[in-house]
C-alpha cells in the first residue's frame, strides 16, 4: 500500500506523538487558526482522499465528521465563483498551478460569506502532481468593508464626474455670452459713427437679459441635483398629476386640451417628491408646448406595471420630432429643436438626469405630425 | 478695389446679435461682399435648394454656427456636401462658433470641406484676412 503525504496528525495524532509539549503547540495552532479564521485543507490525489481542518469544517459549518470530497467542496462555491474555483481546481491538478482567490461561498447553513482559497500543488520526485494543499479563510468582514467602500468610492467618482460636466456646462454657457461681450466692446471701438456706437451700447442691455437667463437655467439644474438629498416617500401618482395641473393652470378638459390620466394599474410610487413632479411638469409642459398647430391638444398619461417596474407613459398628438435627426440630441442640454422662441433646451436634459439618478430610464417614441410618446421606467 | 467680384457670403448663425456684428464688420473691411443671413441651417439649406438649378445665389463663404435650433451645423454641412460636389462651384466653409468642445473641434478637423474653425468673437483682423485669402482663390 502507498503512503499518504497527508499530515500524520490526520491518523492519529496523539498516539504518534504522546508528547505534552506537541499537545500544547497543537492547541496553540488551532486557537491561532480559529482567531484568523483560516483552516487547511489536503488533497491525495494517489490514494483520492481529501482532508479538512477542524477549522476549515467550521467555516463550512459542517459537523466534524463531515466527509468531503473534492466535488462537495466545489458545491459550496455559487455563481461565477463556481466557475472560477472549477477552473483553478482543474489548473491545480492538471498543470501544477498555485492559485489565490477571493470567492463567494455558500455555508452549510446557507449562509453567504466570502472566503480566501488559496493552493499549492503537491509534486513527487518526478515532478508528476500527486495533489494539493492550502488555506482556507473565512474573509467576510473585511471583503464586505472593501465591498462597500469601493460602492463609496464610486459613487464619489460619478459626482466628480457630475461636477466637471456641469462646469463644462457653465464654462460652455457662459461663453457665448462673454463672446458677445467681447464683440460689443470691440465693434464701439471700431465704429466711427456716434450714433452706431450708441447703438451698440444698447445691446449690452439685450446681452445681460440673456446672460440673467442662463444663470437662472444654471440655478435651475443645480437645484434639480441638489435635491437629491431629500428622502423617498411613498407617492400617489394621481396627487403629484393634480399638483402638476395646478401649477400649470390648466383644466384636464377644455375646449383648449384634453388631459386624460390613468394610474389605475399602478397607483403608488416610492419617489423622491420633487422629482416625480418635476419629470411630470416637465413633461406634460413640453407636450403643451409643441402641439400641433391644427389639432387640440390631447395628452394621454397612464401608469404600467412591467417586469415588477413601474412605468409611466406621457403620450401627445402633437408636432412629434424626427428621431432620426434629433434622437442624439434630444436630452441633450441647450438644444432646441422646434423654432419655438421660449424653448430653453434644459428640460428633458434635467428630466432624464433625475430619472437616470434614481436608477431609472426614459425613452421615447415619435412620428412627425402625429405625436410623441415618453415612457420613463422607475 | 472696385474690380474686385462679389463674394457671395452666407452667415448661418441663430445668434442675431452675431449676424448683426458681422454685418457691421464687413462695412469696415471694405469686401464687396453679398450678405445672406439664416437663423438655422434648414433655412439656409432650402434657400440653396430654390437656387441650385439656376446657379445663382450660391455660397462662395459660409461662416457656419454648430449649436442652432432646427438644424445645427453639422446636419447642415452633411446635407450641403450631399447638395453641392465641390468641382461645380467652390465654397469656403469658416465655422464660426464659441464652443470650444474638444468634441466639435476634432469633428471639425475631420471634414476637409472645413476651412478653418474659429472661435467666436471674430475680430476684424481675422475676417479681414479671411477675406482676403478668398480673393486670392477666386481671382
Amino acid at each position: 500500500m502507498q503512503t499518504s503525504f497527508l499530515r500524520p496528525y490526520v491518523n492519529d495524532l496523539p498516539k504518534l506523538q504522546s508528547d505534552d509539549s506537541q499537545a500544547a503547540r497543537n492547541f496553540f495552532f488551532d486557537e491561532i487558526f480559529r482567531m484568523a479564521k483560516v483552516g487547511g485543507w489536503e488533497i491525495d490525489l494517489v490514494n483520492n482522499t481529501v482532508f479538512w481542518s477542524e477549522q476549515t469544517k467550521r467555516i463550512h459549518e459542517v459537523y466534524n465528521d463531515y466527509k468531503p470530497t473534492v466535488e462537495k467542496a466545489i458545491n459550496f462555491f455559487y455563481g461565477s465563483s463556481r466557475d472560477i474555483i472549477v477552473d483553478r481546481y482543474n489548473r491545480l491538478v492538471e498543470k501544477g498551478e498555485p492559485y489565490d482567490e477571493e470567492l463567494e461561498f455558500l455555508t452549510a447553513r446557507k449562509r453567504k460569506i466570502w472566503v480566501r482559497a488559496v493552493a499549492k500543488p503537491v509534486f513527487d520526485s518526478a515532478g508528476k502532481v500527486i495533489g494539493g494543499r492550502g488555506l482556507f479563510q473565512d474573509i467576510d468582514d473585511q471583503k464586505k468593508r472593501e465591498l462597500a467602500l469601493k460602492a463609496s468610492l464610486d459613487v464619489i467618482n460619478k459626482q466628480a464626474d457630475k461636477l466637471k460636466d456641469f462646469a463644462h456646462i457653465v464654462s460652455h454657457n457662459l461663453r457665448s455670452h462673454t463672446g458677445n461681450l467681447k464683440m460689443i466692446t470691440n465693434m464701439i471701438e471700431l465704429e466711427t459713427d456716434v450714433e452706431m456706437k450708441l447703438e451698440w451700447l444698447e445691446h449690452i442691455k439685450g446681452l445681460s437679459d440673456s446672460l440673467d437667463e442662463t444663470v437662472n437655467n444654471l440655478r435651475d439644474i443645480v437645484n434639480s441635483q441638489v435635491s437629491v438629498q431629500e428622502s423617498k416617500k411613498q407617492l400617489a401618482f394621481s396627487e403629484v398629476f393634480d399638483n402638476v395641473v395646478n401649477a400649470l393652470g390648466i383644466k384636464t378638459n377644455s375646449e383648449n386640451i384634453k388631459l386624460r390620466a390613468d394610474f389605475s394599474e399602478c397607483e403608488y410610487l416610492d419617489y423622491v417628491p420633487a422629482y416625480l413632479e418635476s419629470i411630470m411638469l416637465n413633461l406634460v409642459t413640453n407636450a403643451i408646448k409643441y402641439k400641433h398647430p391644427q389639432r387640440i391638444p390631447v395628452i394621454s398619461i397612464k401608469t404600467s406595471l412591467e417586469d415588477d417596474r413601474t412605468c409611466l407613459t406621457i403620450s401627445d398628438n402633437g408636432l412629434g420630432i424626427d428621431l432620426n435627426i434629433y434622437g442624439s440630441r434630444l436630452f441633450k442640454m441647450n438644444e432646441t429643436f422646434h423654432n419655438n422662441a421660449d424653448a430653453r433646451g434644459i428640460g428633458l436634459y434635467i428630466t432624464k438626469n433625475q430619472i437616470e439618478k434614481m436608477g431609472g430610464g426614459i425613452e421615447v417614441q415619435s412620428e412627425v405630425g402625429k405625436g410623441t410618446t415618453f415612457k420613463i421606467k422607475f | 478695389m472696385q474690380d474686385l467680384p462679389l463674394i457671395v457670403t452666407y452667415i448661418i448663425d441663430d445668434d442675431k446679435l452675431h449676424q448683426f456684428g458681422m454685418r457691421r464688420m464687413f462695412k469696415y473691411i471694405h469686401t464687396p461682399v453679398q450678405l445672406f443671413q439664416f437663423y438655422n441651417g434648414l433655412q439656409a439649406l432650402e434657400y440653396i435648394k430654390a437656387h441650385l438649378p439656376q446657379l445663382i445665389n450660391l455660397p462662395d463663404v459660409i461662416l457656419l454656427d454648430v449649436n442652432m435650433p432646427v438644424m445645427n451645423g453639422w446636419q447642415f454641412l452633411d446635407e450641403f456636401i450631399q447638395l453641392m460636389p465641390p468641382q461645380n462651384h467652390r465654397t469656403t466653409i469658416y465655422m464660426v462658433t464659441s464652443s470650444i468642445s474638444d468634441a466639435d473641434v476634432e469633428k471639425a478637423a475631420s471634414y476637409s470641406e472645413i476651412t478653418e474653425y474659429i472661435i467666436k468673437p471674430a475680430d476684424i483682423e481675422q475676417v479681414k484676412e479671411l477675406f482676403e485669402d478668398i480673393h486670392e482663390k477666386l481671382s
